[in-house]
This record gives structure tokens, C-alpha cells and sequence, in this order.
């Protein structure tokens, strides 16, 4: 349960901080949702549950971000034709040994945008739950 | 342990944002906020669909204005009065066109540096700096300064400015177009100089060119005598726009006579370092425009049709609108950044353009009094210059001062700090003086006939351009407009002398005196960027790149054909005959040596002689005539010229000229050689080239089809690949009517029927939206490359039901 209402904070908070913060707020959102909702480990050391583990607040975050920010552009991407998408993957795709056949470049841009924003989630929230284990120890 | 963890897991957050926070390798952008779909690219990409209704309110409007985008998200516009109108127009402009309108201006002024990066910042710092000593920004200040001063003309500027700055003030970073974010700059203010900037580039365009110090080490070189033959002041053809039977009867000449002791030759014996390449072949920018009158048409009414040639790029150089108050109502194109519009049609008269082309543009050697450089000799007496420090500011956080002089005839370009010049050069051009060109488009859009026409083109000064006529009152008509020096035969084809008076052109030709004509007996007039009039017009004039081919081929087809429709006139803008072809090829085919052919040679001397000149898109014989044209074109000079570094060769149409009535001419021989080359020898020579070279490339001849050979690009103006539309399959070439070239062509085709129920049509290859997201990009491209037409929409009123609206914004006072 903690894992889901992880996501869905780091998800609702992120989108409200981007309205109005750089992109990397979404960094410290995660950060800050994994610090408070951190286990505190000594008291369960010998019951150890499995969201303890950094590698889960990593997931956490990068759910949230992977899909806020995926979400976002596939919408975009969706109202858009792919007119711009397309344009943007051989800009900065081209040396990609992506399959010429299939015109993926706009599902490329799509889940781009989604690893890096899922990438940012996750550390952030990786070292928020780590920092919480440390200081709530 | 935890610690450690803690420290790595922060690092790499660290380390992740700030890899994403800062220009990465080559790039401007800072790829986190490129891929931010709040704010990076994402936010550009514009839904493809949907009806938008926006309402915004502006305390500086004195009414309200409403703002119908149709379904080519053509804005019309309409107001209570030309303020409100204008206002609007600098809105919607800027929001279709926001980056285009700001780029112009800084290529302008000289300010690219600032927003160009890595490898290609030299070539801009350098472009920079000739925009900024050749005086752009002066010329543009000199003439802002006139429109200021005149109410009429400073109420429409002021009145664009600050829709522009309404529109720029109400974007949010997320909206910038995406230019601004890849280049990773901010819009600055708009400021009315940069519409004249915008303005002054055109100028630049059109009329910028000089080859003045080319020809002055030509003549130097050949003498004068051979000088006239490789660079004769008139064509081989004579087809001017004024017809050349038309008898000159002027009051009051005046034709100013050269000094008695006047030598080009001798003014430059060194070779000039900047001379590094003969310009760009000027014929790539062109224009066709005529108007048929009554008696001419399928109608009974006058129909006019006009066609620009520019450089095609993305975002289109045209932007399409409806203005609408109750004292006008006119629909056209503008270029983005400037008010009104440009090329258009009102309720009863029509209008179109095509360049002059006449050269003016001067250099002057001087000589300063002393090392200060604080006077110079002028007509034999000293005076005093003025000194105006440029500051460029490069994106490497480099700052650069440079010191450029201004005398009474222009700022110094060349000297030993630019261009590494002997002496220094001054550069005098018509467009550095104050002129009040916007009232032009001011008048002409309230004009209701032909005087209207005539006392709205009397305020265009430059560049130069033939101002087509037609009215729905049945009067037809073509001015050669601008402000043309007065000069003596042959003044400023060479480099002039300050220190002599006598080389100073101080009059100019009396505006009633440029050519022109109104109502002709043969029922059309029209131009082609030709000669404007026959060797009997008094006043002298002179340009290295006068058309000879188009302008024959339109009057032909005007000239033997009657009761013209609008699908004529559609026809005759997609002519693809080739004019040229058809005086060379047959010359040049009977020089050829057909026994010695190999198997290859013989097909496509078949196909060359069997050709009907038409520059199809599917045409083999097209292909082989122009690579073997242009292989006959460098051969015979290059030799020739390879110790005149920077001088142009004589013109292509000079050539053809030259190879047709020229059996024995001493440039055949080729001196690097110590066989004697004669023109036999030369055409069979670079035939089998041309026939070996393309075979080699495809090694089938059925592939070598014109269109796509010439591979045609229509590039965005960063030259950003993905943003361009590359190889167009069409026809034409710049000698045809239909002058689509590699890189440039008809950037806006209108055909407008005037009468009772005036019809218009039109089409540019792009789109309305100069947003790379928006599906209204391009979308005009490919109806434009398969030749067809839209009709234009000039709306009622805002309520007009006759056609799909998209949009709607409301302006409220």
C-alpha cells in the first residue's frame, strides 16, 4: 500500500511542483515523499519489510515521474499527430541503430522523456528513503 | 555502510541533474529542460485539431477587434480603424511567427554571433560584420527616423510594435517557440527599428549586390574594348518591360556627362583580398508579374497574376492575411515584421512585384586627411567623418569593438581592418538614405484606382521594384519604382573616386520620368526582371544579371493568346518551357561530332534532339542540357580567369550570347594547353563529359529525371535537416517561368481577377504556422509543388459563413 501511495504523491506533487519549478523539482519532490514515508529500519531490523529496500524507493519514483512525464508527452504526442515527435527523434535520435522500417521515433521520444523523468523520480526518492533510514536509525 | 549508500544515491541525483541542467556537448539547450514536457520541446507541439476561442483585453486599443483564423489559419482581422487593425496584425504575426520576425532582425543587424554557437559562430561573427559595416542598422535607423516624423506611417508602426510586444509579453517561457529553446535565447522586446531592420533586409536581398570592384579589376584586366564584349550593357534580345517601340518624349532632360579625362582602368591595380568569390548568380532571385487587360480576358475584366522567386525556406518568407476597418478591406501577403501588406488585392485594385534589379550600390576609394581618420577628401575638399563604435557581444562571451567610419557618402566597409582593402572603401547605397517606403503599402491598401496606385508608389524608394497594376475600373498598368541615381555612362558599373566631385551622384531620375506604361494597345503588361526599356531611354542604368529568358517567354505566351482565364493564368505561372534551351541547344547539338559517338553518347544526343525545351519534372533531356550547359560555361572561362581571383565571369546569358553569333573567339582556346582550342572543340568535349559523368553516377539514364536530379529543398532557416522538406520532385529552373530552382523559386503565386466579383487565388510553398509543432507548418508545400492553387478567402465580415472558421480571438479595449 505504501509503495502505491508513494507513486501517487510523488506523481500529484510532482505535477503541481512542474507548474511552477524547473524540471529537476520533481528530483526533490521524491526525495522529500521517500524521506517521510521512510522505514525506520533498526526498530524492524529483525522484520524487515520488503518496501524497506532502496532499490523500492528507487521504483517508487520512477514509476511516478516514468509515468507523469511519459503520460504527458504520449497526451501531447497523441493531440500532435506526432508532427513535431518525429521531428525532434531524427534530430536527436538519428544515430540511434533504431529500426528504420517502423516510424518508432515519436515512441522513442515518448519513452525517452519517460526514462528521463523516471530516472530523476527514482534517485531522488532512492536517496530520500536512504536518508530517511539514516537519520530516523 | 548506510552512509555510503546515502552518499552514492545522492551523488548520482546530483550528477543526473546536473548533466541535465547544462548545455551538453554541442548542444545550446540544457537537454532536462529540452525533455521537461511542462516546458521543453512538448510544449510545442500544438494539437492538430480543435476550435480555439480566445479573449484577451488591451488598454491600448480604442475599439475592439475580432480575429478569424480559417481553416489555413489565415487571419483576418477586423477593426474600427487602421490603429486597432495594425495592432492585431502584430499580434497574429507574432504568434504564427514570433522566432522568424526576431531572427530577421538580429541577421540584420548584425547580431547572430550572439545567438549562434560552436563551429558555425565565425561565419556568423563575419556575416555579422559586414551586415553591420555595410550600415544596415544605419539605413534602417535613417529611414524609421522619416516614418516617425509622419503620422500616418508612425501610427502603423507604433501601432505593430506594440502588438508584437503584446504578444511577446503575454507568452510564459513553456510557450517560447522552439527556436528560442534549441538556441537557448529569450525574445527581446520588439522595437519599431527592428521592423525596419526586417525591412531593410529585403533590401539587402533584392538589391544588395555589387559588382562594382569585380568589374573594375576586370576592366583593368581585359581592357575595354573585350570589356564590352564579355560585359555588354545590354542583352542579345531585347524584350523590355516598356515595349522597345515605345518613343521617349520627355520634358526637360537632364543626362549628366562623364568627366573628360574619366579611365575606370588604373583605379585598382591591386587584387583585393576580400574578392575571395564572385557573388551569388543574382538570376536566382527573380520575379514574374503582369496584368492582361479586359480585352484580354475571359471576363471582360483585368486579371493580374504575380509570382516573387526568393529563397525558399521554413518558416515561409510570406505570411497570408485579411485586414479589414471601414475605410479598407485587403487581403495579401507580408513579409513576417512588417505591417499592412506587401502583395495583395483590395475590393478594386490589385498589385504585384518584381525586382528592378538596377544596380545601387557604390564604392568609393577615399583618403583620409591624417591617421585619425577624423576627414577625408570629398570633391576636392576636406571633410569630416563621424565614428560610430559597433559592439558585437558573441554567444562565447567574447566582446568585440570595432571602429566604422561614416563620410557624407556611406559607411567605410573594406579597409585595412575588414577585408584587408589598399585604401579604403566606401560603401553608397540608395537604401542607407531616409525613405518612407511604409506609406507605400499604407495607400495602397485604402486604393480605389489607378491615381491611388500612382500616388502610393511614389513613396517607395527601395529596393527598386516593378509595381504591376490592375484595376477593377479597367486600367492596367506596370512603374519601374525606386529612387534611381542620375549617372553619367557608365558611373558606378567601377569603383568611384570621392576626392573628385564629378564622381559624386548628387540628383536622381525624376520619379515621372522611370519607365512605365498604362493601358498598352497589345492589352497586357508585364515583367520579368528584364531591362525596364530599350536602348532609347534616356536615363542610364546598368545591372550584371538583367533576365533574358523569362521575360520573352512571357510575353510570348501573352502575346498570342486571347481570352485568358484564370486556369490560363495558372498555366502560364507553371510554364516550365525553357527559353534559353531553345537558343543554345540547337547551336550546340550542330557542333557535335556524331561519328565518334559511343553508344551512350548517341542515346542521349537523341533525347536532346528530340526535346520540346519544357523542364519537366520528368524530363531526361532537361538534365543532360544543364550539367552540359554549365560545363561548357566553366570551361570556356575558368582557364581564363583563374588569376582573377573573385571576378566574376561573364554572365550566363552574356555566354549563350557569345557562343550562338561567336564561331572564332579567342576565350575558346584554353591556355593551359598549347593545342588551339576552338568552340568545336569545346562543346564535343564537354558533351562527352557530361555524358560520361552522369552515367557514371546512376549508370541508368531513365533515372536522370529533372526533378529529381535538381533534388529541390525547401531548408529551415537554421538549416536544421529534420525541419526542412527535402527533395521535391518538380519542374522548372530559374530561367523558366516556373523559376523553381535547387534552392529557390515561387515563394507566393496570386492570380487575382478583378471585376464585379473580384475571385483571387494564391499559394506559397509552407504554411501559416512557422512552429515546426504545428501541423500548419508545411501543409502548403506539396499543393504547391503539384501546382495547384487555394482560392482566397476575403471574408465580409467577421460573420461570413462562406467558409470554414477554426479560430476566433477577441481583443477588448
Amino acid at each position: 500500500m505504501k509503495f502505491i501511495l508513494k507513486i501517487l504523491l510523488i506523481f500529484f506533487l510532482s505535477w503541481a511542483a512542474q507548474l511552477y519549478l524547473p524540471f529537476w523539482s520533481v528530483a526533490i519532490v521524491a526525495f522529500a515523499v521517500c524521506f517521510l514515508l521512510s522505514e525506520r529500519i533498526l526498530k524492524n531490523r529483525f522484520s524487515r519489510r520488503k518496501n524497506a529496500r532502496p532499490s523500492k524507493g528507487f521504483l517508487a519514483g520512477f514509476l511516478a515521474v516514468f509515468l507523469l512525464w511519459g503520460g504527458k508527452a504520449a497526451l501531447t504526442d497523441w493531440k500532435n499527430a506526432s508532427v513535431l515527435s518525429g521531428k525532434m527523434a531524427q534530430l536527436f535520435l538519428s544515430n540511434l541503430p533504431l529500426p528504420e522500417s517502423a516510424d518508432i521515433g515519436p515512441l522513442a521520444m515518448i519513452v525517452l522523456t519517460g526514462l528521463i523523468g523516471g530516472l530523476l523520480g527514482g534517485l531522488g526518492a532512492m536517496s530520500g528513503n536512504l536518508f530517511g533510514q539514516l537519520v530516523k536509525s | 555502510m548506510r552512509l555510503i549508500k546515502l552518499l552514492l544515491s545522492l551523488s548520482a541525483t546530483v550528477l543526473l541533474i546536473y548533466f541535465l541542467a547544462f548545455p551538453q556537448g554541442d548542444l545550446a539547450f540544457a537537454p532536462g529542460e529540452m525533455l521537461d514536457p511542462f516546458r521543453g520541446f512538448w510544449q510545442n507541439a500544438n494539437p492538430v485539431s480543435g476550435k480555439q476561442q480566445l479573449t484577451y483585453s488591451f488598454v491600448k486599443l480604442e475599439q475592439p477587434v475580432t480575429v478569424k483564423y480559417d481553416e489555413r489559419k489565415v487571419p483576418h482581422i477586423f477593426a474600427q480603424n487602421i490603429k486597432d487593425l495594425v495592432f492585431a496584425q502584430g499580434f497574429v504575426t507574432a504568434q504564427q511567427r514570433l522566432w522568424q520576425m526576431d531572427f530577421t532582425a538580429m541577421l540584420a543587424a548584425g547580431r547572430l554571433s550572439e545567438i549562434i554557437r560552436g563551429n558555425n559562430l565565425q561565419q556568423a561573427f563575419e556575416n555579422d560584420r559586414m551586415m553591420r559595416r555595410q550600415g544596415m542598422v544605419y539605413a534602417a535607423q535613417q529611414s524609421l527616423d522619416m516614418m516617425l516624423s509622419h503620422p500616418e506611417s508612425r501610427t502603423v508602426i507604433e501601432a505593430f510594435n506594440a502588438g508584437v510586444n503584446a504578444y511577446i509579453q503575454s507568452l510564459k517561457e513553456k510557450d517560447f517557440p522552439l527556436e528560442y529553446k534549441l538556441l537557448n535565447y529569450k525574445p527581446e522586446p520588439w522595437t519599431p527599428l527592428k521592423s525596419m531592420l526586417v525591412f531593410k533586409y529585403m533590401a539587402y536581398d533584392l538589391a544588395g549586390r555589387q559588382s562594382d570592384l569585380s568589374q573594375t579589376r576586370a576592366i583593368q584586366h581585359w581592357g575595354p574594348a573585350l570589356f564590352d564584349t564579355l560585359y555588354p550593357l545590354r542583352n542579345y534580345v531585347e524584350d523590355p518591360i516598356v515595349p522597345i517601340e515605345v518613343q521617349w518624349s520627355m520634358d526637360s532632360i537632364s543626362i549628366p556627362q562623364p568627366p573628360a579625362n574619366y579611365s575606370p582602368a588604373g583605379l585598382l591595380r591591386e587584387p583585393l583580398a576580400f574578392l575571395t568569390r564572385p557573388e551569388d548568380d543574382p538570376a536566382l532571385l527573380g520575379s514574374n508579374n503582369w496584368a492582361i487587360s479586359g480585352a484580354k480576358s475571359a471576363t471582360g475584366s483585368p486579371m493580374l497574376a504575380n509570382d516573387p522567386h526568393l529563397g525558399l525556406n521554413l518558416p515561409s518568407v510570406w505570411f497570408e492575411t485579411q485586414l479589414h476597418t471601414p475605410e479598407l478591406n485587403v487581403y495579401g501577403v507580408t513579409i513576417p515584421g512588417l505591417p499592412l501588406i506587401i502583395i495583395g488585392y483590395n475590393d478594386s485594385i490589385a498589385w504585384g512585384l518584381t525586382n528592378a534589379g538596377r544596380d545601387v550600390m557604390d564604392f568609393y576609394k577615399i583618403s583620409y586627411q591624417d591617421p585619425s581618420r577624423k576627414a577625408y577628401l570629398h570633391g576636392g575638399k576636406w571633410r569630416s567623418t563621424t565614428q560610430k563604435i559597433e559592439t558585437y557581444k558573441l554567444s562565447d562571451g567574447r566582446v568585440i569593438q570595432d571602429t566604422v567610419i561614416y563620410t557624407a557618402l556611406g559607411p567605410v566597409m573594406y579597409d585595412k581592418g575588414f577585408g584587408d582593402a589598399p585604401f579604403p572603401l566606401v560603401c553608397r547605397w540608395v537604401p542607407q538614405q531616409p525613405s518612407n517606403d511604409l506609406l507605400t503599402f499604407i495607400k495602397m491598401a485604402k486604393g480605389k484606382n489607378y491615381k491611388d496606385y500612382e500616388g502610393a508608389i511614389r513613396h517607395f524608394v527601395s529596393p527598386a521594384q516593378n509595381f504591376v497594376y490592375a484595376g477593377s475600373e479597367g486600367t492596367i498598368g506596370i512603374w519601374q519604382q525606386g529612387r534611381f541615381p542620375k549617372l553619367w555612362k557608365d558611373q558606378g558599373r567601377f569603383l568611384l573616386d570621392a576626392a573628385d566631385s564629378s564622381h559624386i551622384w548628387t540628383t536622381y531620375v525624376p520619379l515621372h520620368h522611370n519607365p512605365h506604361i498604362v493601358n498598352p494597345i497589345r492589352g497586357y503588361v508585364s515583367s520579368a526582371n528584364q531591362h525596364p526599356a530599350g536602348p532609347t531611354y534616356p536615363y542610364l542604368y546598368h545591372s550584371t544579371s538583367f533576365e533574358n529568358y523569362r521575360n520573352r517567354r512571357l510575353n510570348y505566351l501573352l502575346a498570342n493568346s486571347n481570352k485568358l482565364s484564370i486556369e490560363d493564368m495558372k498555366r502560364i505561372q507553371q510554364d516550365s518551357y525553357g527559353v534559353m534551351a531553345e537558343d543554345l541547344l540547337p547551336v550546340i547539338l550542330a557542333e557535335l561530332d556524331l561519328g565518334e559517338f559511343t553508344a551512350d553518347e548517341r542515346k542521349v544526343y537523341d533525347i536532346l534532339k528530340e526535346w520540346d525545351y519544357y523542364y519537366h519534372a520528368g524530363s531526361v533531356a532537361a538534365t543532360f542540357f544543364e550539367v552540359w550547359k554549365d560545363s561548357l560555361y566553366v570551361s570556356l572561362w575558368k582557364d581564363e580567369y583563374k588569376d582573377l581571383k573573385g571576378v566574376a565571369y561573364p554572365s550566363l546569358n552574356t555566354t549563350i550570347g557569345i557562343l550562338k553569333t561567336l564561331p572564332v573567339f579567342r576565350f575558346y582556346d584554353d591556355v593551359g594547353t598549347s593545342f588551339l582550342e576552338t568552340r568545336r572543340y569545346l562543346i564535343n568535349a564537354t558533351f562527352r563529359k557530361t555524358v560520361a559523368g552522369l552515367m557514371k553516377q546512376t549508370g541508368d539514364i531513365a533515372k536522370l529525371s529533372w526533378g529529381t536530379f535538381k533534388a529541390a529543398e525547401i531548408r529551415h532557416l537554421l538549416r536544421i535537416g529534420p525541419f526542412s522538406r527535402l527533395g521535391l520532385n518538380t519542374g522548372g529552373n530559374s530561367r523558366t517561368l516556373n523559376a523553381h530552382s535547387r534552392y529557390s523559386g515561387p515563394s507566393w503565386r496570386m492570380i487575382v481577377s478583378l471585376g464585379k466579383q473580384t475571385e483571387a487565388f494564391g499559394i506559397y510553398p509552407g504554411g501559416q504556422s512557422g512552429n515546426v509543432g504545428d501541423k500548419a507548418y508545411d501543409a502548403f508545400i506539396d499543393d504547391w509543388a503539384a501546382g495547384r492553387y487555394y482560392t482566397l478567402w476575403k471574408m465580409k465580415g467577421p460573420d461570413d459563413s462562406n467558409g470554414k472558421i477554426t479560430g476566433t480571438l477577441i481583443f477588448n479595449n
